[in-house]
């Protein structure tokens, strides 16, 4: 590994302790982060996505959820055995967040300079009047118009593009290492949606920042990131860059996904493809392939064992028994 | 609804100036097109502001002292006359039928049906029960079952009549002497007087005085621990949680008014009738109920994504109880306590009514109802003074909560 990793997750563990059972939301979960990359991380609902993420930031509600094993190395050390003051200096200077609905991550009470300044000021040691120019300088990025005027808004003021703009430029405000998207543009209309990518990319490529960006949409994913990890039933099956995974995806869950996006160039009277099934409850999961009894080339192995990880080639990982050595 | 709201036109992508308009600026429009609403606002400032004026209103000589007592005025009807007239009219009264009395007992003296006359009460008159009137009556009796030895003529009678008649007459005569010139008798009771001659416009004010506060430092401490209490336990949840409302249960399996009560005698003589001990006794047990209040408030915000996002910012504990959850609880807890002060005068005037509240001189609404009852049938006026100024603001403060409940809750904000 090259010393440009600044974001190292080594086989992280998330489980959650509900009455029905133990839920193993994230199951041995690995990758790396580098700077300036944008990585990508796709998977159905529920298959662990945004656990992995929250449970990066420690933000895991600690019963029932529990950390249970992993590490993740941010510029060499261990987040996950941080305390919590310290990791509390870490939250929204170094790594920050957007979340998935702006319409409800703003606190409506609260001022939208209140709730900027708070932060820069928390985290540079900002007097109130620098942290509301820096603020201002912030919107003005993130391409609200006239922020000098409509800092003092409430969050009700501002249409959900808006908001999330907001949200970026807050995330954004003190230029953090590393920015995780959690389905930045799922409660956004598709117009908007283009645009608050398009400034992600330009923002994030302009101040330097790493973007993890979770996301259920592969088309998003196409667009914007560089690496791709595909997440089923809280474990990658899946990596490479995004020409990789979808020039030439490998894993059977991989190849479903991407033939069941609808394609304009391709005319066809067929009906859209879908993967048969629903994903699997992942309480108290058998040790197999939680894939294979909607797999079409599922093998007899699958039932009984998880497939080891292939390493196809560098940065090119699949967890499937059909590449696996000793099938 | 062409007048509603300004927040249509911030969803706007054109570079057009929008006025922010906080929540509180939403809720005080909608507060103010509800008319009941305001005029309670209207009339609870009025209290407020004559509660809070009263010693300079005393000072300037506007408001009578309410512990000063001038026995010459016991019991002087509300009238806008001064206190002098008042008197020297009660007591015409008084000797015009003293003399009818024995006027008519002298032409009667035969007559079977003579025992009533000694009873005629005018109504309007003030008749006190001293020593003189007993007699007078036992002295009718007497007579009347001594009937039958006609010549007799209990001197007793006409002696106490005559004497209080020449007293009276004293009195008066002296009272015309100095009504222009002893300012005492010159000072007019609005609200007439209570039985030892005190204003009653004053004790009423004064009374009020000591309610409003009881209602305000119990409401101040019960918000004040119930928030606390509350949005610890609703925040952290878990064993702490679970112990704080455990505690809570059990204070409310607890009687509260024997306790209070319990407590009040507990302090003793010293302790008893100090405002403090009633402050103390009535916040012990009034936040549990708020604290619930703002416990389940905390719980169903504190998994919203605002709270999340907070976290991810890296604040703390305290900043995301105290800053971004407890605002939002703040709504509920105004109407809240703006309902839990009238409980709270209530609650102290029912003690004061045992006799376990303030006592005199000082006064508080209750006191003065529990004083008035006593002479209900005779001075209604001292019973009706404090009953209605209590009730007007206990009505007033209830409407102006149900107003804030309306203009706080988002849902309502599309009605009326």
């Amino acid at each position: 590994m090259t010393d440009d990793v600044i974001l190292q997750v080594k086989d992280l563990k998330t489980y959650f302790k509900l009455d029905e059972g133990l839920l193993k939301a994230v199951d041995g979960v690995s990758f790396d982060l580098r700077k300036g990359e944008t990585l990508g991380i796709v998977g159905e609902s529920g298959s662990g996505k945004s656990v992995t993420n929250l449970a990066v930031m420690k933000l895991i509600p600690v019963p029932p959820g529990r950390i249970a094993g992993g590490e993740v190395l941010f510029q060499g050390k261990d987040l996950l055995k941080m305390p919590d003051d310290e990791i509390r200096t870490i939250r929204g200077n170094k790594i920050s967040m957007i979340f998935q609905d702006p319409m409800t991550s703003l606190n409506p009470f609260l001022r939208i300079s209140t709730q900027m300044i708070e932060t820069i000021v928390l985290h540079q040691g900002m007097n109130k009047k620098d942290a509301k120019d820096k603020s201002i300088e912030m919107l003005k990025l993130a391409g609200i118009p006239s922020p000098e005027k409509r800092i003092d808004s409430y969050p009700h003021q501002f249409s959900g593009g808006m908001r999330q703009r907001v949200m970026i430029a807050m995330a954004l405000s003190c230029n953090p290492e590393v920015l995780i998207a959690d389905e930045p543009t799922t409660a956004l209309d598709v117009t908007i949606q283009a645009q608050i990518l398009e400034l992600i990319k330009d923002l994030t490529a302009r101040l330097g920042t790493a973007v993890i960006l979770i996301t259920h949409s592969l088309g998003v994913v196409a667009g914007m990131c560089d690496n791709i990890n595909v997440m089923y039933a809280g474990r990658i099956v899946e990596r490479g860059t995004a020409d990789e995974i979808f020039g030439d995806p490998k894993h059977p869950y991989t190849q479903g996904l991407i033939k069941s996006v609808p394609r304009l160039d391709k005319a066809t009277q067929q009906r859209l493809f879908s993967i048969k099934g629903q994903p699997p409850n992942v309480i108290n999961l058998p040790d197999c392939c939680p894939f294979y009894p909607r797999c079409d080339r599922a093998l007899d192995i699958c039932k009984i064992k998880y497939p080891a990880t292939a390493e196809l080639s560098k940065g090119r990982n699949v967890a499937c028994w059909l590449y696996s050595e000793g099938k | 609804m062409a007048n509603i709201d300004t927040t249509q036109d911030a969803v706007n992508e054109f570079n057009q100036y929008v006025k922010p308009v906080s929540l509180w600026a939403d809720a005080w429009k909608r507060l103010r097109r509800n008319k009941m609403a305001v005029l309670a606002l209207w009339v609870v400032g009025f209290y407020f502001l004559l509660a809070l004026s009263a010693p300079l209103l005393q000072s300037a000589g506007i408001l009578h002292s309410y512990t000063e007592q001038i026995i010459s005025h016991q019991n002087l009807r509300p009238s806008f006359r001064p206190a002098g007239e008042l008197v020297i009219e009660s007591l015409e009264l008084r000797i015009a039928q003293l003399e009818e009395n024995l006027a008519s007992r002298e032409e009667d003296s035969n007559s079977t049906y003579n025992m009533a006359t000694g009873f005629d009460f005018a109504p309007a008159a003030e008749i006190e029960f001293d020593d003189g009137e007993v007699d007078e009556g036992e002295a009718a009796l007497e007579e009347v079952t001594e009937e039958a030895d006609d010549t007799y003529y209990g001197p007793t009678y006409s002696d106490s009549v005559v004497d209080e008649l020449e007293r009276s007459k004293a009195e008066v005569e002296a009272l015309r002497g100095s009504i222009h010139t002893d300012p005492q008798h010159s000072k007019v009771y609005i609200l007439g007087t209570d039985d030892l001659g005190r204003d009653m416009l004053a004790r009423t004010i004064y009374g009020g005085r000591i309610s409003i506060m009881i209602g305000i430092v119990g409401t101040l401490t019960a918000v004040l621990i119930g928030i606390l209490i509350g949005s610890i336990s609703g925040y952290v949840g878990g064993a702490i949680d679970n112990f704080l409302m455990r505690f809570v249960d059990i204070m409310y399996s607890l009687p509260y008014m024997l306790v209070v009560i319990i407590i009040m005698s507990m302090v003793g003589d010293k302790g008893r009738g100090s405002i403090v001990i009633l402050f103390v006794a009535i916040a012990l047990i009034s936040w549990l109920t708020i604290s619930r209040v703002v416990r389940g408030q905390i719980i169903s915000l504190k998994n919203s994504e605002f709270v999340e996002a907070a976290r991810s910012m890296g604040a703390g504990t305290p900043r995301i109880i105290f800053r971004h959850l407890l605002p939002n609880t703040l709504g509920v807890i105004i109407v809240f306590s703006t309902l839990l002060m009238p409980s709270f005068i209530m609650q102290e005037s029912f003690l004061s009514f045992l006799g376990l509240g303030v006592s005199a001189p000082q006064a508080s609404w209750g006191t003065l109802v529990s004083e008035g009852v006593r002479g209900m049938e005779l001075r209604a006026w001292q019973l009706f003074v404090p009953a209605i100024s209590m009730t007007v603001f206990l009505f007033c403060m209830n409407f102006l909560g149900d107003g804030l409940r309306d203009a706080l809750d988002p849902q309502s904000k599309n009605r009326g």
